[in-house]
């Protein structure tokens, strides 16, 4: 989609047939889930084109960057912390 | 002229705690009862378009998150094709809600408790993804065991034509893990619990916060154990149901 804004945020999510197929945004990686099966008829073309255009903004906000990693190293997340449960 | 104003809102504030403005959303009209105390403190009834939230300034997420699914509006959510954002809830006083930094690197996906999938609009769809709406859930979890649990109570809500949906987490052990600068509690489990009157059933779903493709079938009165809540809009004849799992899962 045109409002989805690829590495831009780490808050969007393109969602696509309810949520059969989601993607969603990050600032260092998107992340598409589930399964959609795309039907030979309208419903199955604004699915193909919603994703269509989320690919297409991914490949060209990569194709901006100017200087592309071969594998850009994973963050790891950051260490949970810990509280006495307070419903006990 | 002030004083007044602020008197009014503060008790137009009560009445909505004493009286849900969004009943339609519970079975027979009735939301949960927090039946341990415990949980009560800093709860706040949020009202949204298709779903509504009882969310815990403690925990920084819902207790629960409530939806009356139909046939028809389940048609109409599988039109959907949108973008969302996840958003911090203005609705909520600082410090009540989690913030979306606190959520940014944690490792854990933002799970929803009402799903996105099951809303019939845009403007619903939209408000799902408030942070209220969500607890930290296990990335693994969330896209598959998860999504097909969501996946096969739609298609019960869709056989028979309407039902209830209940969706929370559980905390339970001396010591829970946190997430970000807010502290937001990471839930052990989830559970659903499902009441469709149609069929005269209903059951609960729970499965443990971790990657696995368990989970466990439970009656309503051993969820309402578990969770330190009652569910009095559900019959009571209908509580210790056995049902043998979900089509699909």
């Amino acid at each position: 989609m045109s409002d989805f804004h690829a590495f831009a945020n780490d808050d969007e999510v393109l969602s696509i047939e309810g949520d059969a197929l989601t993607v969603s945004n990050g600032t260092t990686s998107i992340s598409f889930a589930g399964s959609l099966r795309i039907g030979k008829d309208k419903r199955g073309l604004k699915a193909a084109h919603a994703l269509k255009q989320a690919v297409d903004a991914i490949v060209a906000a990569l194709e901006r960057e100017k200087a592309l990693p071969e594998v850009a190293k994973d963050e790891p997340p950051e260490a949970t912390g810990s509280v006495e449960n307070p419903f006990v | 002229m002030k004083k007044l104003l602020a008197t009014l809102l503060i008790a137009l504030s009560a009445h909505v705690v004493a009286a849900p403005a969004c009943p339609q959303f519970a079975p027979n009209g009735q939301f949960p009862v927090l039946t341990n105390a415990k949980l009560a403190p800093k709860t706040r009834l949020l009202c949204y378009s298709d779903f509504a939230v009882l969310h815990s300034g403690l925990t920084h997420g819902p207790l629960w998150s409530a939806e009356h699914l139909t046939r028809e509006h389940l048609g109409e959510a599988r039109e959907q094709v949108r973008t969302n954002k996840f958003f911090e809830d203005p609705a909520l006083p600082p410090g009540e809600g989690a913030t979306l930094a606190d959520y940014k690197r944690s490792g854990f996906d933002r799970g929803h408790m009402s799903p996105a999938g099951d809303r019939w609009n845009g403007e619903a769809m939209a408000q799902s993804f408030t942070l209220a709406n969500i607890v930290p859930q296990d990335r693994n979890n969330n896209q598959h065991l998860w999504a097909h649990i969501e996946t096969a109570v739609r298609k019960i809500a869709v056989r028979y034509g309407d039902a209830y949906v209940l969706t929370g987490p559980l905390f339970t052990g001396q010591t829970l893990r946190t997430i970000g600068a807010s502290r937001v509690l990471v839930p052990t489990q989830l559970f659903k619990v499902v009441y469709v009157p149609a069929a005269k059933e209903a059951f609960a779903i729970v499965t443990d916060n971790v990657a696995t493709n368990r989970y466990e079938m439970k009656t309503v009165h051993e969820l309402e154990g578990m969770s330190g809540m009652r569910f009095p809009g559900i019959p009571e004849a209908l509580k210790d149901q056995q049902i043998g799992g979900l089509k699909g899962v």
